[in-house]
C-alpha cells in the first residue's frame, strides 16, 4: 500500500472518506470500521493508530456524551430536570462517534502510507497548482516540527522540576503554562526562517516544478482502486438505509 | 564575479546598522574564509550575499551590489538560487522534504529542471558526498550531522558557481569536518565560509575578518597569523601559531622549526604524563544497557556500561548518531523506558526515582529551556517549582547570576540576549536547583572562543566544588582542555572510558569513534614523540631555549 501512486492513494482517500461519511447504520459503520483496521494491519501502519489511541478514544467518548445530551428524539426516555435523554439517542450517539471515528481512520490511514511530498505531488498530477500543493504538505510538515519542538520542551522542563505528566487536571494545566511560550517563540523563529529557507532553494510561488516521470500508475494501482471504488459503492446502501 | 560598493545594511531605522560600508570584490574560483566572533555581523552578510536579505528578510540596505555586473536586485529568485547557493546557520529549517531523497530532488525542482535532470543530480551528489548510505532515509530518522550533511549535499545538486556557508562544522564530529573540507577542495565554484574561528585557514586563499559589521582585514591566509589583529576581532590564532607562534604549511614544518627554539623538560613530561585523578565513590552506575527507540527495530544503545564515579569530570565523544545524546538522557532519567539492563544512582533504580533536582540535563539549544520575562525569573523558575520561599529564591538566584556574570541582566529578556549569554541562563536556570550531576549537551556549539572560555570555566569550576560534569562535545579542543576522563561511543556501544590521555594516544580508537587529535598533540608528537594533550601542557614541557 506503501508503493501505490499518490493519484490513487488520494481518490482512495476521498473515496473511503465517502464510505465514511455515508455509513449512517452502526452495522455499516462498524463494517467501515472494521475495514479500516484491516487496512491498518495490511500497510503495518498499526504504529500510527497506536500514537494517536488515545486521541481517538477520547473524540469517540466526547461524541457519545454529546450526543447523548443533546439529542432530540420525539419520546423521552430519562427526565433528568436540567436535561432530557431521548429514545433513539444512544444508537445515533454511536452512529455518530462511528462516523467521526471513521473518518478520522481515513485520514490517519492515509497519512501514515503517504509521505508529504507525495502528497504534494499527487495534488500537482491532479492538476493543483504547485504553491497550493506544497502550502497542503508543508501544513502538515509543520505541525510535526510543532509536536517534536514541543516534545522536547517538556523534556527540557522537566529537568526543572515542571513535570506534566504529574499530578491532578489543575496542577497538569498550570505546568503546560510555561511550556506555551518557548513553544510559541520556537514556532515563529521557525515560521520566519522558513521563507528564506525556502527561497534559498529557488521555491517562488510561481513556480513550476516538472515530476514528469517520478510516478507510474501499475497494474496494482489500478487494482487497489477497484478494490475501494467497489466498497464504497457497497457502503452507499448505509446511506439510504437504517440497517445494512 | 561579485562586487560590493559602500554597503551597508541595518534591520529597522531605529536600530544601529550591522553592517558598515563594506567594499569587496570576489572572482570567480576564490575560496574566502569570512571570521567573525558572535555578533560580527556574519549572517547577515552571508544572507545579503545570497540575496535573501532584503528579498525575504526586510530591513534597509544601502550601497551597490553587483552579480556579473548586474545589480542583484534586478534578478529573480530563481536566477540568484541558480548561481548561489547558501546554507544558513539553522540548517535544520532549511531541510524542508521528510526524506534525503526528496531533500536532493527539492532544489534542482524548482530550479526549473526536469525529474529525470533533478534524479541524476540528486544521485549524483550523494554519491560524491558520501552520503549514499543516508539517501532512502528519513530525515527525523538522522542525527544532527546527518541533517546538516543532508543540507550541505542538497545545495550541491543545484550547480552553482557561488555556495556560501553560514557556520556549516558546528555540528559536525571532527572527521566529517575533514570530510566536508576535503570535499569542499574539489567544488569548481566560489566558496565563502563563515566561521567564528580561522583554525580550518589552510583550506582558504583569502581571510575577511569582520567586527561590528566592519572588514577589518582582507588578505591572503596569513591573516590568520595575525595574532593581534585576530585578538582585535576576539578571535584566537589556529593553536599551533598561537602557542609556538610558528606559521608553518604544516605540523611537521613546524615541529622541525619548533625543535630548533625549543627544549623539551623530561622531568616536569614525567610528572604530567604520570598524573591520575582517582576518584573511587561510584555515583551512577550503568549496567548493560540496551535501549531502542520507540518504533524502531533498532538498537540506540547496546551493552552499554559504564561507571560514573562522584565527582568525575568526562567529556563524551563520539560521531554524530553514536547514541551519546540517548545514553545521557536515559542516565538524567528522562528517557525511563529502556529495553534491558539497569541504572543506578547512589545504588538505587533511577526508574523509581525523581532525578529533577539530582540529575540535571542543560540542552543544546538554550531556547527549548527559556520561557521567562525576566533572566531572574528564568533561573528562579526551579526553586520556586520547588516551593522554595522567596528569600531562599533571592539568596540563590544572585549567586548563581554572579557565578554565570549575568548579574547585571537579571531585569533583561532572556530572548533579546546573545547567544553566549543564553547558555549561560539556561545552564543556570539549571544548576540553581543544586543538583549533584550536571550533563550539558554540546554547550559550546555555536559559541565564540570567549564565550567557550568563559562558561567552560564556570563549570570546571563546578567540578572543583565537586559536582560531576559530563560534557558531550565534538569538539576536540574542549576535550584537550576540559575534564579528566574521556567516553567514547561509537555505533551504540561505548568503546572508551578512563583517562583522556589513554584516549587520546590510541590512534586506531580514535578513527573508531571518528574523533581525532588536535594540532598541538600532532605537533607534541611529532617534535619527540611525547604525548601533550594541550596548551598548558605544551607550555609546562616545552621551555624556550
Amino acid at each position: 500500500m506503501h508503493g501505490l501512486d499518490p493519484r490513487v492513494k488520494l481518490l482512495s482517500l476521498v473515496l473511503l472518506f465517502i464510505s465514511a461519511t455515508v455509513s449512517s447504520a452502526i452495522g455499516s459503520g462498524a463494517v467501515v470500521c472494521s475495514s479500516l483496521f484491516m487496512l491498518f494491519f495490511l500497510s503495518r501502519s498499526f504504529y500510527a493508530l497506536k500514537k494517536m489511541a488515545g486521541l481517538l478514544a477520547m473524540i469517540a467518548f466526547m461524541t457519545v456524551i454529546l450526543w447523548l445530551l443533546f439529542y432530540k428524539g420525539k419520546t423521552p426516555l430519562m427526565d433528568l430536570k436540567f436535561i432530557v435523554l431521548y429514545e433513539g439517542a444512544p444508537e445515533h450517539a454511536v452512529r455518530m462517534a462511528l462516523k467521526f471515528l471513521n473518518m478520522l481512520l481515513c485520514g490517519i490511514l492515509f497519512l501514515s502510507i503517504t509521505p508529504l511530498e507525495e502528497f504534494s505531488d499527487g495534488l500537482i498530477l491532479m492538476g493543483v497548482p504547485y504553491r497550493v500543493a506544497f502550502a497542503v504538505s508543508l501544513s502538515f510538515r509543520l505541525v510535526q516540527v510543532f509536536v517534536s519542538t514541543g516534545f522536547m520542551i517538556v523534556e527540557a522542563q522537566k529537568i526543572r522540576g515542571n513535570d506534566v505528566e504529574k499530578g491532578g487536571l489543575f496542577s497538569r494545566m498550570k505546568a503546560y503554562a510555561p511550556l506555551l511560550i518557548p513553544l510559541i517563540l520556537n514556532g515563529i523563529k521557525k515560521a520566519e526562517t522558513l521563507v528564506p529557507a525556502l527561497e534559498s532553494k529557488g521555491f517562488a510561488p510561481d513556480n513550476k516544478i516538472d515530476i514528469k516521470g517520478k510516478y507510474r500508475i501499475k497494474p496494482t494501482d489500478i487494482k487497489a482502486l477497484v478494490l475501494v471504488a467497489l466498497f464504497t459503492a457497497a457502503a452507499l446502501p448505509g446511506f439510504f438505509y437504517e440497517f445494512l | 564575479m561579485i562586487d560590493i560598493r559602500n554597503l551597508s545594511f541595518r534591520y529597522k531605522e531605529t536600530l544601529p546598522h550591522v553592517l558598515k560600508n563594506l567594499n569587496l570584490s570576489i572572482k570567480p574560483g576564490e575560496r574566502i574564509l569570512v571570521a567573525g566572533k558572535n555578533g560580527a555581523g556574519k549572517t547577515t552578510f552571508s544572507k545579503i550575499l545570497s540575496g535573501l536579505i532584503p528579498d525575504s528578510e526586510s530591513g534597509i540596505l544601502e550601497g551597490v551590489y553587483k552579480f556579473n555586473d548586474l545589480p542583484l536586485k534586478d534578478l529573480t529568485r530563481r536566477e540568484i538560487a541558480g548561481n548561489i547557493s547558501i546554507l544558513l546557520q539553522d540548517f535544520e529549517t532549511q531541510i524542508v522534504s521528510t526524506s534525503v531523497r526528496e531533500e536532493l530532488l527539492f532544489y534542482p525542482l524548482n530550479l526549473g529542471k526536469s525529474y529525470p535532470e533533478s534524479l541524476d543530480a540528486a544521485v549524483e551528489t550523494a554519491s560524491g558526498y558520501g552520503i549514499d548510505a543516508l539517501y532512502d532515509r528519513n530525515i527525523a530518522e538522522l542525527s544532527g550531522g546527518e541533517k546538516q550533511k543532508t543540507a550541505l549535499a542538497s545545495l550541491l545538486t543545484a550547480k552553482g558557481s557561488f555556495l556560501i556557508l553560514d557556520e556549516p562544522l558546528t555540528d559536525m564530529d571532527p572527521v566529517s569536518q575533514e570530510l566536508i573540507l576535503k570535499l569542499l577542495e574539489d567544488y569548481p565554484g566560489t566558496l565563502i565560509v563563515f566561521e567564528q574561528s580561522v583554525e580550518y585557514y589552510q583550506y582558504f586563499d583569502r581571510i575577511i575578518l569582520l567586527k561590528d559589521g566592519v572588514i577589518k582585514a582582507d588578505s591572503g591566509r596569513e591573516t590568520a597569523a595575525r595574532k593581534s589583529i585576530l585578538e582585535s576581532c576576539g578571535l584566537a590564532a589556529p593553536p599551533v601559531f598561537s602557542v609556538t607562534g610558528l606559521f608553518s604549511g604544516s605540523i611537521r614544518e613546524a615541529a622541525a622549526q619548533a625543535r630548533d627554539i625549543y627544549r623539551f623538560d623530561e622531568v616536569k613530561y614525567s610528572e604530567i604524563s604520570l598524573a591520575r585523578e582517582d576518584r573511587t565513590e561510584n555515583l551512577i552506575e550503568i549496567q548493560n544497557l540496551f535501549y531502542k527507540y520507540p518504533g524502531s527495530d533498532q538498537y540506540a544503545l547496546e551493552n552499554v556500561s559504564l561507571d560514573i564515579k562522584k565527582g568525575d569530570f568526562i567529556t563524551l565523544l563520539g560521531e554524530n548518531g553514536s547514541g551519546k545524546t540517548t545514553l545521557m538522557k536515559l542516565t538524567a532519567g528522562i528517557y525511563k523506558d529502556f529495553t534491558k539492563g539497569r541504572i543506578l544512582y547512589k545504588g538505587q533504580d533511577i526508574r523509581k526515582q525523581t532525578m529533577a533536582g539530582e540529575i540535571t540535563y542543560v540542552y543544546q539549544n538554550p531556547d527549548n529551556q527559556i520561557f521567562a520575562e525576566t533572566v531572574y525569573d528564568e533561573i528562579a523558575f526551579a526553586l520556586r517549582t520547588r516551593g522554595e520561599s522567596e528569600e531562599t529564591v533571592r539568596e540563590k538566584v544572585f549567586g548563581v547570576m554572579e557565578l554565570f556574570s549575568i548579574t547585571d541582566k537579571k531585569e533583561s529578556d532572556p530572548f533579546s540576549l546573545p547567544k553566549g549569554d543564553r547558555e549561560k541562563i539556561a545552564c543556570a536556570s539549571v544548576l540553581v536547583a543544586g543538583p549533584e550531576v550536571i550533563i550539558l549537551d554540546e554547550p559550546t556549539t555555536g559559541l565564540d572562543t570567549r564565550s567557550v572560555k568563559a562558561l567552560m570555566e564556570i563549570i570546571t569550576g563546578l567540578n572543583k566544588r565537586g559536582k560531576t560534569v559530563i560534557i558531550i562535545t565534538h569538539s576536540m579542543e574542549t576535550a584537550s582542555l576540559y575534564g579528566y576522563k574521556t567516553a567514547a561511543m561509537a555505533g551504540g556501544k561505548l568503546l572508551f572510558h578512563g583517562d583522556k590521555r589513554e584516549f587520546f594516544i590510541n590512534t586506531a580508537l580514535l578513527e573508531r569513534v571518528k574523533a581525532k587529535r588536535t594540532p598541538l598533540m600532532d605537533l607534541s608528537l611529532e617534535m619527540n614523540q611525547a604525548f601533550l594533550l594541550n596548551e598548558g601542557e605544551f607550555n609546562a614541557c616545552w621551555k624556550k631555549k
